[in-house]
């Protein structure tokens, strides 16, 4: 057999394996990230989305943050203006997480059947920087 | 100063627009003096950004207040180094940054180019003078007009995010943006090369230090990048998989790739359409990476502001890679290889072998950074894939490349034979297994981890083995003495002694990610005068007493710090302290959420990693997580050591015939070269 | 002065960008340096050999191999320095000659050249000279006979005309 064809052998077969990898990878270990109210359809059609690791990504409701320093545990609850659900979290939360408006999150974890969101981590963008706020002058 | 730098921008747009198309008409009318003007141009609009970079500096340093970017980025009473470093800091402040830079390499590339490529240059002229034409008009029509000024002036600015008021964070962004940005000059060469058709290896060796740069300041970059996340991010680790840091992996994945699989197109001839292909993946990567940074498409924790900007990239991006590979598959007839592969138990084909893994690897990490937006588009859910996804690809992957790195250099170019290949492998792979049985002896019973360390131990040995043979060899050969040999080992052939010091930065990499899986972690709530302990994956016990939480206030922050005394086994060795800051304008205005600074202890073995949570409704009962790094302060050990590998290899030099030789040859080709004039001049009239 | 300043820039670089197309330089050498060692057949093949033998010294290349493979390179080595003779004069080349040769091109072809032209020694460097810096025959007439003034064949000895010996 030439060089060529063993070369091209061996080739298809890291190039076999690399996509069977990834095609696995994504089948166990994808997330779905949904929006609170594509979630809430979801769990009406297909009682399946209870209990299931999800991501979602929704806005903190201004006020509802509820810290518990003792016990590292935050309850708060997330809305995209449509629906809203609560999310307990325990552990410690990045700085970008505060009690400002606009904080933008992302939770992953598993909605239980109760309706409480258990997040298993919190990731929080800021909403904006400061380069809006100067254009409309709110500053001066 | 904004009216001149505002002035220096249109300048050298006006000038790229001008040395691009000087540059490409030059070759195509045969007018020679086109050509002169082009690279004048580039240096023209290197004089032009240089001049708006030092107007910005001043606008900075001065605090003109009255730019909107210094506004936004910096305060009174932020310190000067990070006053200066603000620079960056922003979308619009690294847009002339990359500007800058670029144009810098570009007119760099200009001056030490040997002249034995000149006919390249105006075409590299023109192509860099276009990269940079497009950074100046996202500057200037998309927006992110660093000069712009305010209808009014704040007293104070807004200062500088807290996580990037870190000496890592000075550093570590312009030496990926240097990276990313010389990945340009490399490409300008390719893109010479297929327009004017001069496809031998000649463009290669003019771009042989560049590429080894950019690769270099990609690993320096991406080394800096860990640092700064594992200081400044508090979470404990140096790699998320987040968009970000993948974008910045995928060009040096593909440029690691390339400086292997060169070495088979100028030995052999082989693969020019490979390496064509990866130096514009490079480049296009590169550019992806800024387009993922910028446009807030995918989010990630270093991104800047979502903006219009994007759009810019993205249209830039394909107009790039459309010109690109039209470019390549017109040129592809005359890209055919000189020769084929002779045997698979050859140098060659496992070079062949660890680009596919190096391209493999890429395009999984690609694909899971992407994987969010395909399935939005394809299936109309989002479906994100996390570190689960890239870790369950890219360790076999990642172990597959290190055992690569232990095979090639065993086997001989061209070809070996089955008795040589045993004589070559039976010492490395004895290291490994021993190294292995060891291990496992010890209690270490995590297969992929032991399989990591076993590879590891195979790849010293190799090395090991390529010094110790190659200086004996040198020994006989030359009848040198052992350190005569081995300087002048690594001396006549830096770029394979440089390149086997960087495989052993890659074993230490490698063993300092494995050893990240043994990292534990406690959460704890202390009053003062308590304690908690955590046991080391390394068997002994941390004791940590809360100490108390003080307050005071520094230049531009107030300052809570808890104190944790560390005890070792019950020993007292260290105080850790960790802080929460919370900073200040100077008007004692609140900018920003409180920020954390985490409490580190380094070894050689574990760092030990407080984070300072929070205290308890205005007690000194504080939270913290306290976590337990194995071998972290080897990674940042592995990137000297890489850097130092690299060096050797582009220390100049080294692979050239002696100078006297040099000389000689030199001599004759004048000659040759004054006979054909003599012949051409007076050929008529003989 | 802020103005000026952006003026001075601006002049300065529009200056630098249009002098080359006023001001040509004149077109030079396809490339004043020769290829790089390892751009060509001959430097590859060497590169390889050298190669080969340190393979062997380290173990990885069997006997059976490195022979095959000597034999390979050293042709194609053989094969490129051939060629490579073939299309320029023989080496070592003598620098001395071609000038030499390339000075009485120039001398031949001085009939057009600018500046006085000696009639015994051919076109002369000095632009503005009046007599050769060679012979010492005066650059503005043919040599003449000192005697008579009848003109002298160029080499000549004697006059042609009345027998006097002329200055050589």
């Amino acid at each position: 057999m030439r060089a060529g064809t063993k070369f091209f052998i061996g080739a298809s077969i890291i190039t076999l394996g690399v996509t069977m990898l990834i095609v696995q990878g994504v089948k166990q270990t994808g997330v779905y990230f949904l929006t609170p109210t594509e979630l809430v359809e979801r769990t009406k059609t297909d009682a399946t989305f209870y209990d299931y690791g999800i991501k979602v990504g929704a806005k903190v409701v201004p006020g509802s943050v509820r810290r518990n320093p003792k016990a590292q545990q935050i309850d708060f609850r997330v809305s995209d203006g449509k629906n809203e659900f609560p999310v307990s979290y325990h552990g410690i939360v990045p700085d970008t997480f505060t009690d400002a408006n606009d904080i933008e999150v992302i939770v992953e974890g598993k909605l239980g059947h109760d309706g409480v969101f258990r997040a298993t981590e919190v990731l929080a963008k800021c909403g904006s920087r400061y380069e809006a706020e100067f254009k409309k002058g709110k500053r001066a | 100063m904004t009216l001149l730098g505002q002035f220096s921008l249109w300048v050298a747009l006006l000038l790229g627009l001008w040395a691009a198309g000087m540059a490409f008409v030059s070759p195509w009318q045969d007018r020679p003096e086109f050509a002169a003007s082009a690279i004048r141009s580039a240096f023209g609009v290197w004089v032009a950004l240089l001049v708006a970079a030092v107007c910005l500096w001043k606008g900075l340093l001065s605090h003109d207040f009255n730019i909107e970017y210094v506004a936004a980025y910096t305060s009174r009473n932020l310190p000067t180094s990070y006053v200066f470093s603000a620079f960056w800091a922003g979308q619009k402040g690294s847009l002339l940054f990359w500007a800058v830079v670029l144009s810098t390499f570009g007119a760099l590339a200009q001056l030490t180019t040997s002249r034995r490529y000149e006919d390249l240059l105006p075409y590299v002229a023109g192509v860099t003078s276009l990269v940079v034409v497009f950074f100046i008009s996202v500057m200037l029509f998309g927006g992110a007009n660093p000069f712009e000024r305010l209808p009014f002036t704040p007293p104070d600015g807004r200062g500088l995010n807290p996580q990037l008021q870190n000496p890592g964070m000075v550093i570590h962004p312009p030496m990926l943006y240097l990276g990313y940005i010389s990945i340009t000059i490399p490409f300008a060469f390719a893109i010479a090369a297929l327009l004017s058709r001069r496809l031998d290896t000649g463009w290669i060796h003019a771009i042989r230090k560049w590429t080894l740069l950019s690769w270099l300041f990609l690993s320096v970059g991406i080394t800096l990048g860990m640092w700064w996340a594992y200081v400044e991010l508090g979470w404990g680790g140096y790699w998320a998989w987040d968009p970000v840091e993948n974008a910045s992996l995928l060009p040096w994945l593909t440029m690691s790739a390339f400086l292997h699989s060169v070495m088979i197109q100028e030995k052999r001839g082989m693969l020019k359409r490979w390496n064509l292909s990866l130096i514009v993946a490079s480049f296009l990567l590169s550019l992806f990476g800024t387009f993922i940074t910028r446009s807030g498409v995918i989010a990630s924790v270093h991104s800047f502001t979502q903006s219009n900007v994007g759009f810019f990239f993205a249209g830039f991006l394909f107009v790039a890679a459309v010109v690109s590979f039209t470019l390549l598959y017109t040129r592809w007839p005359l890209l055919k290889p000189e020769a084929a592969l002779e045997s698979m138990a050859s140098r060659e084909a496992a070079f062949l072998f660890n680009n596919l893994v190096f391209v493999g690897i890429a395009f999984s990490v690609l694909w899971g950074t992407l994987f969010p937006i395909l399935s939005e588009w394809v299936r109309g859910t989002k479906i994100t894939v996390g570190p689960p996804f890239f870790n369950r690809v890219n360790v076999p992957l990642g172990i597959l490349l290190l055992a690569l790195t232990g095979i090639g250099p065993l086997i001989a170019w061209r070809k070996a034979s089955t008795a040589n290949l045993k004589r070559q492998f039976r010492l490395p792979i004895a290291t490994g297994l021993l190294g292995g049985g060891v291990l496992f002896a010890m209690g270490l019973h995590d297969l992929y981890v032991l399989v990591a360390l076993t590879i590891a131990g195979f790849v010293l040995g190799t090395v090991a083995q390529e010094f110790y043979r190659g200086v004996r060899a040198r020994m006989r050969m030359h009848g040198e003495s052992v350190p005569m040999a081995f300087v002048e080992l690594i001396a006549k052939n830096r770029r394979r002694y440089g390149g086997y010091v960087v495989h052993v930065a890659m074993v230490i990499y490698f063993v300092a990610f494995a050893g990240s899986a043994f990292k534990v972690t406690k959460e704890a709530t202390l009053k003062p005068g308590e304690s908690t302990t955590l046991k080391s994956p390394f068997g002994h016990t941390y004791t940590f007493t809360h100490l108390g939480v003080s307050q005071y206030t520094a230049f531009n922050r107030n300052v809570s710090a808890a104190s944790l005394e560390l005890a070792l086994d019950g020993k007292k060795i260290d105080v850790i302290r960790a802080e929460k800051r919370q900073h200040v304008d100077s008007f004692g205005q609140k900018l920003f959420e409180p920020s954390t600074e985490v409490g580190i202890r380094s070894g050689l073995r574990e760092d030990v990693y407080v984070v300072y949570a929070g205290s308890v409704s205005g007690t000194e009962e504080a939270s913290f997580a306290l976590s337990i790094n194995p071998l972290v302060w080897w990674v940042w050990f592995a990137g000297v050591l890489l850097v130092i590998g690299g060096l050797v290899t582009m220390w100049p030099g080294g692979w050239a015939p002696a100078p006297v030789a040099r000389r000689q040859v030199q001599a004759g080709f004048a000659v040759t070269l004054v006979e054909s004039e003599i012949g051409t001049a007076t050929g008529g009239e003989g | 002065m802020e103005a000026i300043l952006a003026a001075a820039v601006g002049l300065a670089v529009v200056w630098m960008v249009l002098q080359p197309l006023v001001q040509p330089a004149p077109r030079r050498l396809a490339s004043a340096e020769p290829p790089e060692l390892e751009d060509t057949q001959r430097g590859r093949a060497l590169l390889a050999l050298k190669e080969i033998e340190f393979d062997r010294e380290t173990g990885k290349l069997s006997d059976v191999d490195h022979s095959a493979l000597k034999t390979k390179y050293t042709a194609i080595a053989l094969h490129a320095m051939r060629a490579e003779t073939a299309t320029r004069p023989a080496a070592p080349m003598d620098i001395e000659a071609v000038i030499a040769k390339r000075v009485q091109q120039i001398r031949a072809s001085g009939a057009d050249a600018p500046g006085p032209v000696c009639a015994n020694c051919g076109p002369r460097p000095e632009s503005d000279a009046a007599f050769c810096s060679s012979c010492g025959v005066s650059l503005g007439l043919t040599a003449a006979c000192s005697r008579c003034g009848a003109p002298v064949e160029p080499g000549g000895r004697y006059c042609a005309g009345c027998g006097t010996q002329v200055a050589a």
